[in-house]
């Protein structure tokens, strides 16, 4: 845990540095006439400020304890939905909601371990309908038909 | 208007159709979330946004605060029946709750945790009806200096209070105002942090955000765990009654738990959740049998069940009086005010009189309708646990990404909702708190406007937020919030050093 903690808060660092540069390149005016890089720049100054605080308060006091991240079934699990949700970005401005839909659907039901292929598909099918008929025909909420029109 | 008329008004206002029907459906919708491990009631509100855009206001924050207070009620049913809490709130219940049960007196926590609940709610929204119009009033006066200083106070007593290391909140509520500042400035409308995308010109909206560091995040950790099916304690509707003497040791802790859950509910932070766990402290504090807590103490479950529904209710009183929101939750109300395009701050309650007073009327037909679903359905509410994980994680990402696509037909609010869910769950993992993001990027755009505002009006002078008697008081309460508690830890360890004052 304290190594991750330590890599955190420098990644965390260096993202403030990145961020207090960024300030800069705006104008910060002076303060009587602030600029929109005026509150950027205190803001990035907090950051630098507070993640300074924190590896120091790290190296100070080190956190005990472990860092339980998953292996396994239980990571394969984690990345399978990760997928599912990555794929139905990728998909919906192609071949829209529905079938975007179904894919995530699919994807996790088959990651969490439902095994039974006429369930898997019965359910993907009956979610990504009712999604549909849910936000599209209810509810007005116009989604991307894709490739179905 | 004074309190009775207003709640009278109120009434007229919230016993229409639709509003009525928003009542219910969010006190259900809430009840639900509350249930279920995962998306909780700021990712509940957010999901729900998009659909309440079609509504009239009132009737969107009819609904939505429905949905918040509503959760309360169905984490303690988990708790106490399952020993998994739906949410955070219902942690301390599921202490004394779950070994009420295993006791075979589940129907007894059931049942005196509705009550408490349905007490501490009307008590709070009592004082809600009496503060709120009463800060609205004094806040009348108050100018930017003074809406930068609170605005500051809450982001700060926020890293203070969270439970999480100073340096860790504070880096994490930076990263939340970092978030803000990205789109048009407020004042200039200049282009910042873009990377070369238009669409972020419009800003990281709030939405995305939320959904994915509750929502997305949590189906992860669950997709992490996949346990199989709770095991569930029973229990009949004719258990549903508590003896005697536990009415007897509950009345007490319901009423103190009501005072001060509302209290808490006044100061940044995730008051829910803390005002749990300082009811729990005070009811073993203050009990003639300390050793039955851990073992099924009533109190145990009556005090903190309380103190959470009336801190919602308190953590109500800056949204609606300041339009400043303290808690992840009440951020998420008044972003749906916003939405609805309602001007919020100390004016909205003489200028929308219908959307305050429809509020308060709605909590009390809510909270006796919680009560009332509460009692007969535990056995309905409890079923839906029984539902496949695989089932309930797969609707939940899907209404999640619809959710966050709806607001905006936007492919980049969908892109933020994944990196916010991977992000969260990433967070959550090096027990990072991410309630102050939430809060910091609703603050954010108002701290940098009544920043700018101030030195405007000040013609540069930073003694301006000092000078002015109300925004140096707040600006002295930040400094205590800030330097007190390491001070008194120097003390603290000063005096265990010294042989003499150490007894």
């Amino acid at each position: 845990m304290q190594r991750t903690l330590l890599g955190v808060n420098i990644a965390a660092l260096l993202l403030s540095v990145l961020y207090l540069v960024g300030a800069l390149g705006y104008p910060t005016g002076t303060l009587d006439r602030p600029g929109p890089g005026l509150y950027p720049l205190f803001n990035g100054i907090l950051l630098i400020v507070a993640s300074i605080g924190s590896l120091v308060a790290n190296l100070v006091r080190p956190v005990e304890g472990e860092l339980h991240l998953p292996k396994g079934k239980d990571l394969g699990r984690v990345l399978g939905v990760t997928a599912g949700t990555i794929a139905y970005v990728l998909l919906l401005p192609y071949v829209g909601h529905l079938l975007a839909s179904m894919a995530v659907v699919f994807i996790v039901l088959h990651t969490m371990g439902l095994t039974s292929w006429p369930f898997k598909i019965g359910f993907t099918i009956a979610i990504a309908l009712s999604s549909f008929y849910l936000f599209d025909k209810l509810l007005n909420v116009p989604l991307p038909r894709g490739i179905i029109g | 208007m004074n309190p009775l008329d207003g709640l009278f008004y109120g009434f007229s206002v919230c016993l229409t159709t639709a509003n009525f029907l928003a009542v219910i459906g969010g006190a259900i919708i809430g009840t639900l979330i509350g249930i279920l491990p995962g998306i909780g009631p700021v990712g509940a509100i957010a999901l729900l946004l998009p659909i309440t855009l079609g509504m009239r206001p009132e009737t969107a924050l009819i609904m939505l605060a429905g949905i918040y207070y509503g959760s309360m009620y169905g984490g303690s049913t988990t708790s106490i029946l399952v020993n998994v809490p739906g949410e955070s709130t219902s942690v301390v219940t599921a202490i004394e709750g779950y070994q009420m049960a295993k006791k075979g007196r589940a129907g007894a926590a059931l049942a005196i945790a509705a009550v408490g609940s349905f007490i501490a709610g009307t008590l709070g929204l009592v004082l809600l009806m009496l503060f709120a119009p009463m800060l609205a009033n004094y806040a009348l006066s108050f100018g930017p200096p003074e809406y930068f200083a609170i605005a500051l106070l809450g982001l700060f007593a926020l890293s203070r209070i969270t439970g999480a290391p100073f340096w860790q909140s504070l880096l994490v509520l930076g990263f939340g105002l970092a978030l803000a500042t990205v789109g048009l400035d407020p004042v200039s409308f200049v282009s910042r942090y873009t990377i070369g995308i238009i669409q972020l010109a419009q800003g990281i909206e709030l939405v995305p955000v939320v959904m994915g560091l509750f929502g997305v995040a949590e189906v992860l950790c669950v997709a992490e765990q996949a346990g199989g099916l709770p095991q569930i304690v029973q229990t009949k509707f004719r258990e549903l009654f508590p003896s005697r003497p536990e009415w007897r040791h509950s009345w007490g802790p319901i009423f103190r738990g009501s005072g001060l859950g509302f209290f808490w509910g006044l100061i940044p932070g995730p008051s829910t959740v803390l005002s749990t766990f300082a009811s729990y402290k005070l009811e073993k504090h203050l009990s003639k049998h300390p050793e039955e807590f851990g073992k099924g103490a009533i109190e145990g479950v009556a005090g903190p069940e309380s103190a959470n529904n009336a801190a919602s209710a308190g953590a109500m009183v800056p949204m609606l009086s300041l339009g400043i929101p303290f808690t992840p939750g009440a951020a998420m109300l008044l972003a749906a005010l916003l939405m609805q395009g309602v001007q919020t701050g100390p004016l909205l309650i003489s200028a929308r009189p219908e959307i305050f007073w429809g509020v308060v009327a709605s909590m009390y037909i809510g909270n006796a309708a919680l009560l009332i679903l509460n009692f007969p359905l535990v056995g309905l509410w409890t079923s839906i646990l029984k539902i496949p994980q695989s089932i309930l994680l797969a609707l939940i990402l899907l209404l999640t990404m619809v959710g966050a696509f709806a607001i905006n037909n936007s492919m980049l609010d969908l892109v933020v909702l994944i990196v916010m869910g991977i992000l969260g769950y990433l967070f959550r993992k090096v027990k990072f708190d991410v309630a102050p993001i939430v809060v910091a990027l609703v603050l954010g755009p108002m701290l940098e406007t009544t920043m700018r505002e101030s030195l405007y009006m000040s013609r540069g002078e930073l003694s301006i937020f000092i000078t002015r008697p109300i925004s140096g008081t707040i600006i002295g309460i930040l400094l205590l919030f800030l330097v007190g508690p390491p001070i008194w830890n120097i003390m603290r360890r000063t005096n265990k050093r010294v042989p003499g004052k150490a007894s």
